[in-house]
Order: structure tokens, then sequence, then C-alpha cells
């Protein structure tokens, strides 16, 4: 009996150790597209990853996302045992409501299948989205999470809520003139551990609006809420006044910023370069227009007043007109021009200026001034204007003033400006007097002509003249600091200068020898003192000159030595025929020293 | 002598005095029409002088045409700025238009830079260039034939002023355009259209600068710098190129009112 008891607790503690398997979830009631995990545990010796099964209505990946494993030791009655425990979650998603059973799931522990007792999940619609509560914090943007249709303050935001633009009319269809309010928001999320900042530097741009008259209103800053997120957003605005009729079209517009955010995965940053779609508004002409009309297209009060109800005559009173509204301030005409009968009525002083959102005040003001005692009566005065929310033309009158004149106390003659007056009656003195008369006594005429051809040679006759005279300045500076240059470029005039007084020589036997080697001297820069014709072969030689010119100067120069030396004068036609033979070989000599200077062959 | 004589002679039959003087007769007679015949053909004949463009004046306002008046004024003293006769002509018809508007100023670097050459005429800053061009060549010449001390600094100088004055010759025949409203109202549009909303209207002789010319319309702006489109015939522009103002004048102010 003791014995059998004993193997019957050995078998129970047996079973103790034994491999485990469950499976679990954090609850059973899961929302639809929305991620939870399924936790399974095993415990055992040698334990193998779980086969997921595949289930209608739920998506489970096939891979844990988490795991974790342990160690226990069991000790009992037959001994100790180690046993490994693991825990593995996957990542699962309901795709369907209703009721979804999770399978019995399979795991391999020790060389023996055990599965997991099956889970009944109840998958219900997704939540509302809650409002978030920025003071408390909340999830920071994730790079790279899809944006879902409805964003959930509990899952994570993309970069394109952080951050957008919007751009948009208050009308699409408008009269000619009519303002439209083009509103440009830049929305930017209000979270903790976000930052959404414009690119320093670029400043704000507002879009191409061609055919529009455009004036800028104050921007606004305010916080909004859009899908559950707090935004702070910064408003833009421009009245636009389409001058033109048809279709007009507001261009896009462009914001350039970058937002911060610190997220699980560290601080990460996102560039932006948005744009807006082109708006176009259809714009409608005006109707006929009635004459009277000032221009001004929108919705106006006019108002007119007289300074003073008594003036003295020749003392001016004012006239204010004054039109407040929305409209275009350039388009706002003057009202039909005051002429009051008995008095000077000056040019009008104008005033337009912003004195709230859209609405501008222009002020005309006139100065009248009563030329006669009595009673002076400024007549009724109208302003016409296009009201586009009627669709019709308004005309606002004001008027008739009477201002009770008081005679001037003073002389009756009176100084007045211009054409005030209509004719110049015997109490008052009109400055003015005719023209200046025609000029008769003229000095002569003549068509004028073009003075472009005299600018153009003026302009360059100079700098010719100039760069002649610098060429000379130069060439005359190396004449005196380059002898040799000198000598050398001299001396072919030199010899032919000196050639035709030879035959008048007293000696022209002497005067052509010197002549010759005072010009070779002078073309090879050496001295010609005691140079004879030996001598100058020798140095027409070792300057590479041809032979046949060298023989012809030595020939000559031999001539003349033996003539000189054996005390023989030289007939004429001997000189003669020396001569010319000696200035070809001149002509060519320089021209030998010419090329070989400019580095040519001779 | 007899080159002389000749040259006396031709002075003597100067065709274009003579029509000037026909175009004086003319005026005296109070045969205004011809008077402005005779002028404007002088004109187109390229006689530019600032007396017939005043006497051209003068003319024009006998008849009542204001802006053609103011314009011609305007012509004549751009030839010869210190003209005090076309100076105080052009006030007393600038104060019988209707609002004595001032003439626009030219852009800001032109006055800051350029102040000193209002009141010089045209063919002065072009003769004043040619001469202290001349002269800085001459100046760099001698100092090439014979450096002397300070020549270089009075070239610089010299060449400084003849820049000036190129400058300023260049400005006064290319500069700006000005006109002068030459109908009773001139309507200005926002647009080339006369269709497009009428922004201001111009009173005869109401003096403009136009910076743009499109399709027979000119951008056109005030003293006050109100800005906007009008009708080139209805504007008398002063020039160069002078066109001849003879024509009828426009009613563009009537027009633009019956225009729906």
């Amino acid at each position: 009996m003791r014995t059998g008891l004993f193997f019957v607790l050995c078998a129970f503690s047996a079973w103790c150790v034994h491999a485990q398997v469950s499976a679990r979830v954090d609850t059973t009631t899961v929302p639809v597209n929305t991620p939870f995990l399924i936790t399974v545990e095993v415990s055992g010796k040698d334990i193998q990853d779980p086969i997921m099964p595949d289930v209608d209505g739920l998506d489970i990946e096939k891979q844990p996302s988490q795991t974790s494993s342990r160690t226990e030791v069991s000790i009992n009655v037959s001994g100790s045992q180690v046993l490994r425990i693991r825990e593995l979650g996957y990542i699962a998603k309901a795709t369907r409501t209703g009721r979804v059973q999770v399978p019995p799931i399979a795991v391999k522990v020790d060389g023996t299948t055990h599965s997991t007792k099956s889970i009944l999940l109840n998958v219900v619609d997704e939540p509302k989205p809650k409002i978030p509560n920025p003071a408390r914090g909340r999830t920071a943007p994730s790079a790279g999470v899809p944006h879902s249709a409805t964003p959930q303050p509990d899952t994570e935001l993309s970069w394109e809520d952080v951050a957008f633009i919007t751009s948009t009319i208050d009308k699409p269809e408008v009269y000619q003139g009519e303002p439209v309010v083009l509103r440009l928001q830049l929305w930017r999320i209000l979270l903790d551990g976000v930052s959404v900042g414009s690119v320093r530097g670029a400043d704000l741009r507002y879009p191409d609006a061609e055919g529009f008259y455009a004036s800028a209103l104050e921007p606004e800053v305010r916080r909004e809420e859009r899908n559950g997120w707090p935004y702070e957003v910064s408003e833009y605005r421009q009245l636009l006044f389409p001058t033109s009729t048809g279709e007009l079209t507001i261009g896009s517009w462009h914001w350039q910023g970058a937002a911060r955010a610190y997220t699980r995965f560290g601080p990460q940053r996102h560039d932006y370069t948005l744009e807006t779609v082109p708006i176009t508004v259809n714009v409608l002409p005006l109707p006929q227009r009635p004459p009277e009309f000032s221009g001004a297209v929108g919705q106006f009060q006019f108002e007119a007043k007289m300074g003073r109800n008594d003036a003295v005559q020749g003392v001016p009173v004012s006239l204010d007109l004054k039109i407040t509204g929305q409209g275009n301030p350039d388009a706002i005409g003057d009202p039909q021009v005051v002429k009051v009968d008995g008095a000077y009525v000056s040019d009008p002083e104008k005033e337009t200026r912003v004195i709230g959102e859209g609405t501008v005040e222009k002020v005309i003001t006139y100065a009248i001034t009563p030329l006669e005692a009595g009673s002076m009566t400024v007549p009724e005065i109208a302003f016409c204007y296009f009201d586009p929310v009627s669709g019709t033309y308004e005309t606002q009158k004001c008027g008739p003033f009477t201002v009770t004149v008081m005679a001037s106390a003073e002389s009756n003659r009176r100084v007045l400006v211009g054409d005030s007056v209509p004719a110049p009656e015997a109490d008052v003195e009109v400055i003015g007097e005719d023209i200046l008369p025609v000029l008769t006594d003229v000095p002569a005429l003549r068509p004028h002509r073009s003075s472009v051809p005299a600018n153009i040679a003026f302009g360059i006759i100079p700098v010719i003249v100039y760069g002649m005279l610098a060429l000379w300045v130069q060439r005359k500076h190396r004449f005196e600091q380059d002898p040799a240059y000198a000598r050398e470029y001299h001396a072919l005039a030199r010899g032919r200068q000196r050639f035709k007084a030879i035959e008048r020589a007293p000696d022209p036997g002497e005067a052509l020898f010197r002549t010759l080697v005072d010009f070779v001297a002078d073309k090879f820069n050496v001295s010609n003192a005691g140079m004879t014709s030996a001598d100058a072969g020798r140095l027409l030689e070792s300057n590479g000159v041809d032979d046949s010119l060298i023989q012809t100067v030595v020939r000559i120069l031999r001539a003349c030595e033996r003539a000189r030396y054996a005390s023989g004068s030289i007939s004429p036609a001997e000189v003669r025929a020396l001569t010319e033979a000696a200035l070809p070989a001149m002509e060519k000599l320089n021209a030998f020293k010419r090329c070989s200077s400019k580095g040519g062959t001779p | 002598m007899s080159i002389w004589l000749c040259l006396v002679v031709a002075a003597a039959t100067n065709p274009y005095q003579e029509a000037f003087e026909r175009a004086n007769a003319a005026y005296a007679s109070r045969d205004y029409a011809a008077a402005i015949n005779g002028y404007e053909q002088l004109i187109e004949e390229s006689v530019t002088g600032p007396a017939v463009f005043f006497n051209l004046g003068n003319a024009y306002y006998r008849t009542g045409r204001l802006g053609a008046a103011i314009a011609n004024y305007e012509r004549a003293l751009a030839c010869d700025p210190g003209m005090e006769c076309a100076r105080e002509n052009l006030d007393k018809c600038v104060l019988e238009t209707e609002r004595r508007l001032e003439r626009p100023l030219p852009p800001d670097w032109e006055q800051s830079l350029l102040f000193w050459h209002y009141n010089l005429a045209p063919a002065a800053t072009r003769m004043l260039a040619i001469l202290f061009w001349l002269l800085f060549w001459l100046l760099l010449a001698i100092r090439k034939v014979r450096p002397v001390r300070y020549v270089l600094r009075a070239a610089f100088i010299v060449g400084v002023l003849a820049v000036a004055f190129a400058v300023s010759a260049w400005v006064k025949a290319h500069g700006d355009v000005y006109a002068v409203a030459d109908a009773a109202t001139v309507p200005v549009h926002y647009g080339t259209s006369d269709k497009e909303t009428v922004r201001f209207e111009l009173y005869e002789g109401d003096r403009v600068l136009v910076d743009r010319r499109a399709s027979a319309w000119a951008r056109v702006m005030t003293a006050d710098g109100e800005r906007g489109w009008a009708k080139e015939d209805a504007l008398a522009f002063v020039g160069p190129p002078y066109e001849r103002l003879d024509r009828p004048p426009a009613d563009t102010g009537a027009e633009a009112k019956e225009t729906p």
C-alpha cells in the first residue's frame, strides 16, 4: 500500500513538471484594425517556436515580435528538474467585427506536440478618436507610419498631420471690383516634443494674383482643433479686387519649413515643401453703369458735413465728404464735383486710410469761399456705387446745405485766385494776364541733324591720336635708350643720303668706302674705326650673310682700298659702277638684317 | 569776298526762316490754324528750336488746346531750360488746368546724381561732354610726352566730368517720356481696353510720365503716383520724337462715359 502510494506521488510529481503550453490575450474584446498581442507561454526543456494558424478575420504575424525566457528548478520527490519557460508575443489585428476564434496553437516541446486552448475574441468597431490633452503630452510622430484615414490620438501621427497649408477664398464668383478675401492658413500641431518652423529667411510671399488689385490684411494666429488634434493656425489674408472680368486665377501658395520631433527612435526631422492648388475666381462684369457711377464697388456709407453754418464773406468754409465702407480704395471716385453759385470752390484734398478689417475711409475736403454776403447754398451731393450684395447701383445723397454769409468788414476790393469768378466785376480784381507773345527775332533756323556720327567721331578720334602718339613716344624712347637699334634703324637712310653726295666728293672712292663701311658698322653695331674690307667680310660672314653678298661688298670695298692706297684716283665711270653695285648690296644687307632680327630666314 | 556774299545770300534766303516768318505772320493775323500748320511743318522738317516750340505753344493756346500748348512749352524748356518766356507761359497754362498737377518728378537716382543738369540744355551737355573728353585725352597725351606733376589727377577729374556730362546728355536724349492730357478729360483705365474699369481721370493739361506704351495705349503716372492706362491719341507726347499735335482733339472722356 505504501509502495503504491509512493508511485502515485512520483507519477503526480512527474506530471507536475510535464511540459505546459498556454495562450492568452490582454483583453478578449478588441477593436477592428487595431493591433493587439497574443502571448504564448511554453515551458519545457526543448521548446520550438509555435506554429501560428491562419484564421479567418484575423491577421497574425508569423514571427514573434517579443520573446522572453526564464529558467525554473523544480524539486519533488522524484528529484530535481530544470525547466525552461518561454513567452512569445505575436502581433495580431482583427480584420472584421464579430466573434473570431483563435484556434489551438501547436507547439513542439521535448519532441511532443502540445496545443494551447482556443481563445474566443469579440471584435468591435473602432473607437471614436479621443481629444488628446497636450498638457499631458502626446505620442510623438513617427516617421514611416502610414497616415490612417481617421487619425486616432492613441496611435501615431504622420508628418502630413504635423504641418500643412490651405488656401481658400470666401466667394468663387464676384463682380468686377468686388472684394474677395483670400485666406492662407498654415496649420502647425501643438504637441510636446514637436516643433514646426518656417525655413529661415523664407518670407511670406502671397500667391500670384494677376488681374487683381491686392491689399493685405493683418495676419492672425489662433488655436484650432482638427480631427481631434490641437493646432496653431497662422492665417494670412489678402483682399483681392478683380480689375478685369472672366475667369481669373489665384496661383499656388508655397511654404517651406521643417518639423522636429522626439520619437521613440530618437530626435527626427522632416522638411516640408508644400504648395496649394490654384484657385479660380469667376468675375462677372458690372451691369450697365449709370453716368454718375463713381467706380466704387462694395458697400459704402456716404456722409457730407459743412464745417460751419455761418461764414464771413471771403473766409473759406470746409465741406467734408466722407465715404466709408468695404471696397477697393483706389477705385472710389470722387462724388459729383461741387459747384456753388457765388463762391469759389478749391480743389479737393483727399485722404484715404484703412480703418478696420478691409474697411476704408476716404475723406474729400473742399474749401468753399463765399464771394457774396447773404445765403450760400451748397447743392445736393450724390455718391453712386455698385453694391455686389444686391447687384444694383446705389446712390446716396447728402445736402443741400445752406450757409449764412455775413458781409466782410474789409474793403470791397478782394483778390481771388484763378477762374472762380465767371466775369470780372468792378469790385473784384482777378490776377492773370495774357501769355507772352510769340518770338520773332530768333537766330537762323536750320534743321537739327543727328549728332550721332559726330559724337562717334569725337569719341574715337582722340583715342586713335593718343594711340599713335603713344607709339611715337615709345619709339623715341627706344632710340634714346638703345643706340644699337637707332644705328641699325637709321643706317640705310643715312647711307642713301651719303650716296647722293659721293659723286660730288673730292675723293669719291674714299667717300664710297666710308659710306659702305659705316653702313655695315651701323647695321651690326660695331665700331667703324679702322675697318677694312677684310674686317667687313669677316663681320658679315660671322653674322651668316650670304656668300655672294659678302663677296660683292668686299669687292667694292677692295676696289675703293686699291684706289686709296695705290695713289690713283677712281674714274667717274668706276665710281658710278661701284655706287650702282653698292646701293643694292646695302638694301640686301638691310633686308637680311631685318629678316634675321625677326627670326626669319634671310 | 564772293564766298562771303554767297553765305549772306544763302542766309537771306533761308527757307526755314521764311517759313517761320510766314507762320508768325499768320499768328499775328489771328489765323492760328495756319500758324500751327506752319510751325508743325517746320518741326516735321527737324527744325526743332525752342522758339518754334514756344510759338507753336502760343498758337495752340489761342485755339484753346491747353494740353498741346503745355506740351510745346515743355518741349521748348527741354531744348532750353533757361527760356524764361516759355516757363512763364507754361505756368500760366498750368494755372488754367483743372487740377494744376505738378510735373511728375524724374526717378530718384536721376534727381540724386544729376541734380545739376536740369538747367543745362541738351546741346550744352553734349558739347561739354565732348570738350571734357578731348581735354581728357589731351592731358593724357601731355603726360605721355612730358610727365608733369598733377597732370594725371587733372586727367582723372576731367575724365569724370566727361562721363558725367555724357550721362547727362544721354539721359536728356533718352530719358523719361512725358505726355500731356490733350482732351477735356482722359479716362485712365486699369488695363489696355475701354472695357476695363476707369481708375481715375486726367484733365486737359495734366502732365504725366509715360513708362510703357503698348498697342495705342500708354501707361501713365501722375505726380501723386496714380498709375493706369490711357489712350495715346488723347495724350500729347513731349518727345523727342516730336509728333504732330494738330489733329482734332480727342473726346475720350465722353466716350468713356458712354461705354458701359
